[in-house]
């Protein structure tokens, strides 16, 4: 018989026990209906304290903007609110930095004022030449083109994911005089293993989309067009 | 950039949501958050490539935050401090029900050991042995402040709308 303490509960919540102890934690709670009603307690203060705290996008940082001029310059503390696109690209700005060089620039659009950042080299060969759904493994990132739609000002926008070792998520990048310029990117989905976004997984990009006033994604045959006519040239 | 600097980027949400777990006061976070990484930056050259980062990052979070605790002799929020469960009518929600103010207002009640043990293992995800060697501390630490934080949370959220359903469900 094994003591069903609250270590021991806790540590079967967090998969930190061996096979043996773990079948035998569960023998024991088949028979044990106050611990069962103990461990879902437990289970539920988990899961409260987690939701109370999620992972949210991250403003200006200080010390990285101050000592590399190339940092995208975000909004001071205190500007959150003015609109999902904006918290998106915020976090676009900092996630993006994990993916490459970037160049900070300033779009002006009918929608609140945006922060952009341009793509590095391999993205934006995957976004010149790839049609969606193609998997491009390079340099230890997976990239996967997930859609084409055109956005309500004219630009074509292309909806991708990018998975490292450690990190990833979703982004949408739109083509202006001739370069792809990440305009949303939402990094704090699964990134572990094979976590994919699948397209439309995340609600900030659905939120960028909106905003953008895109279209119903491009054919495959209207998509496979325009790369031979006009991204890939 | 150096490789550092590219390597914090990506865990800066993860970083900021740990000053969060332990700063009460989301100005204060913000600022623990804002002097960890530039503590980091300015200690680059003590952080070994090949270690892993987040600890390195973790701890210096956590190290600067006690600091401020003895500096100013800040404690955590008295238990009786912890609102009651809101009427129905404008509770303040996140998913399923969950009273976001009292779970958080809870949480901050935990003494500082047992909040930072809980926010790397059960917020964070990270295992009792990352815990473990982020906090310098052993295992079997990390294990006994879990139990007293959970046993703790428990006491004070039950009457909370999800935990009362997850008690219901027996």
């Amino acid at each position: 018989m094994i003591d069903l303490n609250d270590e021991l509960l806790g540590a079967y919540l967090d998969d930190e026990l061996g096979e043996e102890t773990r079948a035998q934690v569960e023998s024991e709670l088949a028979g044990n209906a106050g611990a069962r009603v103990r461990l879902d307690r437990l289970r539920a203060v988990d899961a409260a304290v987690r939701s109370a705290f999620p992972l949210q996008p991250v403003g200006e940082v200080r010390a990285l903007a101050a000592q590399d001029p190339k940092v995208v310059q975000f909004p001071k503390r205190g500007s959150y609110g003015r609109g999902a696109l904006l918290m998106t690209a915020m976090a676009a700005g900092v996630a993006g930095l994990a993916f490459g060089p970037v160049l900070p620039k300033v779009w002006q659009g009918s929608v609140p004022t945006v922060t952009s950042v341009a793509v590095d080299g391999q993205l934006a060969a995957v976004l010149d030449r790839e049609p969606s759904g193609t998997v491009i493994r390079q340099d230890g990132r997976e990239f996967r083109v997930l859609l084409s739609f055109d956005a309500a000002d004219g630009r074509a926008c292309r909806q991708y994911s990018v998975q490292a070792e450690t990190r990833g998520g979703e982004g949408l990048a739109c083509r202006e005089a001739g370069a792809w310029t990440v305009v949303a990117w939402d990094g704090t989905g699964s990134t572990s293993g094979s976590g994919y976004h699948t397209a439309g997984a995340s609600d900030a990009i659905d939120a960028a989309v909106t905003r953008l006033g895109g279209g119903d994604a491009l054919d495959e045959a209207t998509e496979k067009d325009r790369i031979r006519k006009t991204w890939a040239r | 950039m150096t490789d550092l600097r590219r390597e914090i980027v990506p865990l800066l949400p993860r970083l900021q949501r740990f000053a969060r777990s332990l700063a009460r006061v989301p100005a204060d976070a913000e600022d623990l958050f804002q002097a960890a990484v530039e503590k980091a930056l300015r200690h680059e050259d003590q952080w070994q490539p090949g270690t892993k980062l987040e600890s390195w990052l973790f701890r210096i979070t956590q190290n600067l935050w006690f600091d401020e605790l003895r500096a100013h002799r800040r404690r955590s929020v008295p238990l009786e401090s912890v609102p009651e469960p809101m009427a129905d009518e404008g509770r303040d929600t996140a998913s399923e029900g969950v009273d976001v103010d009292r779970i958080q207002a809870a949480f901050h009640a935990l003494p500082d050991t047992y909040r930072t043990v809980f926010s790397l293992v059960v917020i964070d995800g990270q295992s009792y042995k990352e815990a473990a060697a982020t906090l310098g501390v052993p295992v079997g630490t990390i294990m006994s402040r879990l139990a007293r934080a959970r046993a703790q949370l428990a006491a004070l959220v039950t009457e909370a709308p999800a935990l009362r359903k997850a008690g219901n469900n027996d």
